[in-house]
């Protein structure tokens, strides 16, 4: 049997599981323009194309599947829907060929959609547009502002036309950041929230290509129904039946942990900071108080981000995600969320400051690599009063520097900055070998005496 | 084994005394007594016979020249089976129609005579200088002159690789002072572009683009980015800054832009070195011999299973192209023969071929490289026995498997001394490698991708010289071949290296469209130019006219080389190709791209383009990987003691390129010391040679780092 699994391209018909609840609403509902949000990678071209082949399957209208990615201007656009129609003809020549529809090209993206309109109803009773990539109405909008205004009124008030549009959370994010004549765009869209597969959904998918129940369910509860995540790892155990090694070797596979990392990147700073603080273990939804982070859960729940359980306890989703934050954990302390609550770093410190000695130096060496170094202790790290963990405050204010010494002599010194408050203590010993070595200006130690200095004091830590 | 089902063969009857004890030495396979006792047999009766009489009216078939032949031809004494084939002739021996086959496969192995006289053979002084190895072929000289030590050709060739030397390494201490210019430029202008200095950063750029190393992709990458956010501003104000910025680099940087202008003298004196190596060495060529093609076909024709079978063998002195075979004027098949030297013919029945009983005529067209067309005639009687029993066709059978394992036998004899003669070497070092053959370490890298293309597009990564664009001429020569019950794969391998953005969609269009008419697939030509939506209504079309005449599915695989070329180019053209994999014809079409990394700054809103690429990572072998490339291409002509291959693995970190890189150089210096052994001390005889290859390849991995 060849391996069936699709971690790549747009997926429908057989191939596409799940969502029935979703297509149906965005098939039949009353609304005429609608807006999925997904993260990447979670079936949004595929949804659009499956409800593109559904609609033209049951017959009596017509789907047109818009990809406006790279179009750029009010021309890239239009031609991108000339190049749509084309392809509807070319997918579905039953439906198409008979529409008359000969583009203008003197005339406006919002003209060409109106006279297509006009074509589509000599012979079906409606059209629904299915905007793919619809991130791109923000260069379209930085371009030419009245055009999307155009466009808006044209989706929503063209009778037997409707939308369906899909985006990530960009969209939404950028339409409120920027002074632009997009925001009234999506005024009047409804919108709903692509996430994850349902467990049976996710084994449905699995059992295209596997029979071995147990190993499905593994699958499944690693992934916790990421389509892109179950498709990767389902082909990759299609190939190779220990479970285990394909888990260890996806761990650090480039496309998983790219689609993660972009994924991360298209939350908002205080989404991510949720998401940081459930990984820290913060993760009893009785914990947050505030409303703000309770729809917030909420919400990145509905995205797949996050896992709320019956029990009010929450998660962050899949097995990857979770190692791609420890690793980024393990690399760097400005990684921590921030949070408003959280004490200046202080001399009441210092016993945190020695466990996180390692982390901190690595913290200033990668400063040191980029000619960077802190102006004042008190207003850069802040201690976490939930998990302890000492990390700089995103604002973190640095002075540049030319320096003449190597990075780890340079990181050595910030670090001695930090602990030259300390009050005399049992570790008199340890403060004093790192202040020696600090002071020492006659290159009598070296890195290595340093790293080994402080796996020792950590390892007394830990004792401790 | 083989004797003893010819013996049962021939039914054998009890004979004259020597004669029967001769035999029986030569079924015990005591060739030597063999010949003792058949050739005193011959010294009381020379005169063969079939029905030989004993004593009484005792009747046996007498044919001890046939054995002789046989016996000295294993024992690889060929003058003396030369002899005895002939007198097995003259005695008529082959009136016997199983004898008469006998002498002829013995009469093909029989090459003719060498004149042994000692040569000068400046060939390995050659092959060391056309790979770069002038120490090696300095010293190689210098032995052979202890020998001739009036040659002039040789005293030439010693000028020759001299200057030669002092010339690369004068080449080499000029790239390396030019190269710390270019680390000393790129790493103000990386330093500048992190402090968001991007004047500066634009000014140290253009120095690396201008004035050191024109088209450096770093370079390049900032100045077309840093340009199109002016052009997109367009403020004069700008520009005017960046203007009054660069006159104020330029005078801070005098001293820098000083030593440039001095190192442009030191850039056209490297160019007359080039040009000075260059005609050196065509100086190096006029003086090798000239190859005059010497093309051989040995032909080999058995009689079994009632039917003629026939097999052959070409050797040449000169790389070959091609070769087609006609028999009786009808042309019956043609071979691929590119990169060869020796080739065997698969075996051909008289059932597949316009043969006739009686004289048959087979002309075989072999051309070399040089396009050069050597006709080559064959020609042979078929005599078909006429009620021949089953006895008969067992014999036969009996006969003709023991002729067949004779002859392999006597064909890998003779293909290891052909080998040796013509200098082996099968080792790629540079060049892709493309063909099956030579495909190691990556086969079952191959067969995932292979079962899982259909469905998915792929990204190889890896550092440079790794193995990806042979990787990528592996799947192109294998696509076509899947036998897939639902798809036809149709592979385009494109090579993206130095195209320009502008140029990018007409360029793949015009891949695909060249690829496609060699198949048969007429497409209209590619305009000048091409944009992205052209592109797609043009593959449209391609795709669905594939989908008309094709029985199956239609896959298209683009194989794109040289990735990297792309992250010179704008979100917006990338984006454009990852809308070309949305649409609704993007189900026949899928990609596998090789480059050495991408890149992640991705600024855009939308999708990043590579984001529907799984990645592969394109490793170093492991050691079983490495082993087989060290070992398998020369398996059966030379060896390596293990010790050697342990050095070898651990000299080159199981990198193929390297691995093929020490080897072809190992062969050239163990063929000109004339042995068959590669041993440890070669290994580090050869490293030292060619130890600035492995730091260039320390060096790759270093640029070629994310």
């Amino acid at each position: 049997m060849r391996n069936p699994f699709i971690a790549g391209r747009w997926v429908t018909g057989p191939h596409f599981f799940g969502r029935r609840e979703l297509i149906k609403d965005l098939i039949h509902s009353h609304e005429n323009c609608q807006w999925v949000i997904g993260k990447r990678r979670v079936g949004k071209t595929s949804l659009l194309r499956q409800i593109e082949a559904e609609i033209h399957r049951e017959g009596g209208g017509a789907a047109l599947f818009w990809d406006i990615q790279g179009s750029y201007d009010a021309s890239g656009l239009l031609e991108s829907l000339h190049d749509a129609v084309e392809d509807a003809r070319d997918m579905f020549p039953d439906v198409w060929e008979g529409i008359d529809f000969q583009p203008n090209t003197q005339n406006q993206c919002h003209q060409t959609l109106k006279q297509l309109v006009r074509s589509v109803h000599r012979h079906h009773e409606s059209l629904v547009i299915l905007i793919d990539e619809a991130e791109e109405l923000i260069n379209i909008g930085r371009n030419d502002t009245e055009l999307l205004g155009k466009l808006r009124k044209v989706l929503q008030h063209t009778a037997g036309l409707r939308t369906v549009l899909c985006s990530t959370t960009r969209l939404e994010q950028l339409h409120q950041l920027m002074s632009l004549e997009t925001s009234p765009f999506l005024h009047g869209f409804e919108s709903h929230f692509l996430g994850h597969l349902s467990r049976d959904e996710t084994l449905a998918l699995i059992a295209q290509g596997m029979t071995d129940l147990a190993q499905a369910e593994e699958i499944s509860t690693l992934t916790e129904g990421n389509p892109f995540e179950t498709q990767l790892i389902a082909k990759h155990v299609f190939d190779n039946s220990d479970i285990e090694s394909v888990c260890f070797e996806m761990e650090t596979n480039p496309s998983l942990i790219q689609v993660i990392e972009v994924n991360f990147d298209l939350l908002t700073d205080q989404e991510r900071d949720i998401i940081k603080d459930v990984f820290c273990g913060k993760s009893a939804m009785s914990l947050y108080t505030q409303q703000v982070e309770k729809s917030l859960i909420s919400r990145l729940e509905k995205l797949g981000y996050l896992t709320v359980f019956p029990s009010q306890t929450i998660s962050v989703c899949s097995h990857f995600v979770r190692k791609w934050l420890e690793a980024r954990f393990d690399h760097s302390p400005a990684f921590h969320a921030k949070h408003v609550s959280d004490e200046w770093l202080g001399p009441q410190h210092q016993e945190a400051i020695l466990r996180q000695l390692p982390s901190l130096y690595k913290c200033f060496i990668d400063w040191a690599a980029d000619q960077k170094r802190m102006v004042d202790i008190h207003q850069t790290f802040r201690c976490s009063g939930y998990d302890g963990t000492i990390y700089p405050d995103r604002d973190t204010m640095m002075e540049d520097g030319d320096f003449d010494q190597p990075n780890w002599r340079v990181a050595l010194d910030q670090l001695m900055t930090l602990i030259r408050t300390f009050v005399q203590t049992d570790l008199t010993w340890t403060l004093h070998r790192i202040l020696q070595m600090a002071d020492d200006t006659q290159g009598n130690y070296t890195e290595t005496d340093f790293l080994d200095l402080m796996m020792l004091i950590s390892e007394e830590m830990e004792l401790a | 084994m083989i004797v003893l089902l010819m013996t049962i063969a021939f039914q054998s009857q009890k004979f004259y005394e020597h004669y029967e004890v001769g035999v029986k030495r030569f079924q015990d396979e005591d060739y030597k007594g063999a010949i003792d006792q058949l050739e005193k047999a011959i010294q009381i009766d020379p005169m063969s016979s079939a029905n030989k009489r004993t004593y009484g009216v005792q009747l046996i078939k007498y044919f001890p020249y046939v054995y002789l032949t046989e016996a000295h031809l294993i024992l690889g004494e060929d003058d003396a089976a030369r002899k005895y084939l002939a007198l097995a002739k003259n005695y008529g021996e082959d009136r016997d129609e199983y004898v008469r086959i006998q002498l002829a496969l013995f009469e093909g192995y029989l090459i003719p005579e060498v004149d042994t006289t000692p040569v000068l053979d400046t060939r390995g002084i050659n092959d060391l200088i056309s790979v770069g190895n002038f120490e090696g072929a300095l010293q190689l000289i210098r032995t052979l002159q202890k020998d001739h030590p009036d040659d002039e050709t040789l005293a030439t060739l010693r000028r020759f690789a001299e200057n030669a030397l002092k010339s690369s390494r004068d080449l080499a201490a000029l790239q390396d002072r030019i190269q710390q210019d270019v680390n000393d430029v790129l790493s103000r202008a990386r330093q500048a572009e992190r402090e968001n200095d991007l004047e500066s950063a634009y000014f140290f750029y253009q120095l690396v683009d201008r004035k050191l190393v024109a088209g450096h992709p770093e370079a390049r990458s900032f100045i077309s980015r840093y340009e199109a956010r002016l052009d997109q501003s367009e403020d004069k104000l700008q520009i005017d800054f960046l203007e009054s910025r660069i006159a104020e680099m330029e005078s801070d940087n005098a001293i820098l832009l000083e030593r440039l202008e001095a190192q442009k003298l030191d850039r056209q004196s490297l160019a007359e070195v080039i040009d000075e190596l260059r005609q050196q060495s065509d100086q190096a060529k006029r003086l090798s011999p000239q190859v005059v093609p010497n093309v051989t076909i040995d032909w080999f024709k058995t009689f079994t299973d009632s039917r003629y079978w026939f097999n052959a063998q070409i050797n040449s002195n000169v790389t070959l192209l091609r070769a087609s075979l006609s028999v009786n004027d009808q042309r019956v098949g043609e071979w691929d023969l590119r990169g060869k030297k020796v080739f065997h013919l698969p075996n051909l029945t008289d059932k597949e071929l316009p043969v006739k009983e009686g004289l048959n005529q087979f002309n075989m067209y072999i051309t070399d490289y040089q396009s050069q067309t050597h006709m080559k005639t064959f020609r042979t009687e078929l005599v078909y026995p006429k009620n021949e029993g089953l006895a008969l066709a067992i014999r036969l059978s009996i006969l003709g498997v023991s002729m067949l394992m004779l002859m392999a036998y006597v064909i890998h004899q003779r293909r290891l001394r052909t080998a040796f003669r013509e200098r082996f070497n099968p080792y790629i070092a540079g060049a892709p490698v493309l063909t099956d053959n030579m495909f190691y370490g990556r086969r079952a890298l191959l067969k995932q991708i292979l079962n899982t293309l259909h469905n998915n597009s792929l990204m190889i990564c890896g550092e440079r010289r790794i193995g990806k664009t042979s990787f990528l001429h592996r799947l192109n020569a294998v696509l076509p071949t899947v036998e897939d019950e639902i798809y036809d794969f149709i592979p385009v391998l494109i090579d993206l290296q130095g195209v320009a953005e502008s140029d990018f969609f007409a360029f793949l269009d015009h891949e695909i469209t060249g690829t496609l008419s060699l198949r048969g697939f007429d497409l209209e030509p590619t305009p000048d130019e091409v944009d992205a939506r052209l592109f797609a209504q043009r593959l449209r079309k391609a795709i669905n006219l594939l989908k008309e005449r094709l029985e199956k599915s239609p896959k298209l695989v683009l194989l794109l080389d040289e990735v990297d070329v792309m992250n010179t180019f704008s979100e917006r053209t990338n984006q454009q190709l990852r809308s070309v994999f949305m649409k609704g014809f993007a189900q026949h079409l899928v990609a596998v791209m090789a480059g050495i990394h991408i890149s992640k700054r991705w600024k855009s809103e939308g999708s990043p383009w590579y984001n529907f690429f799984e990645q592969i990572q394109l490793s170093a072998f492991n050691d079983s990987q490495a082993r087989h490339l060290v070992a398998d291409p020369v398996k059966g002509v030379y060896s390596f003691t293990p010790p050697s291959i342990d050095m070898i693995l651990e000299l080159t970190q199981g990198k193929p390129y390297l691995i093929q890189k020490i080897c072809v150089n190992l062969v050239a210096h163990i063929l000109n010391v004339n042995r068959r052994k590669i041993r440890e001390e070669d290994v580090q005889f050869v490293y030292e040679q060619i130890k600035h290859e492995f730091d260039q390849s320390a060096a790759n991995i270093e640029e070629g780092s994310p």
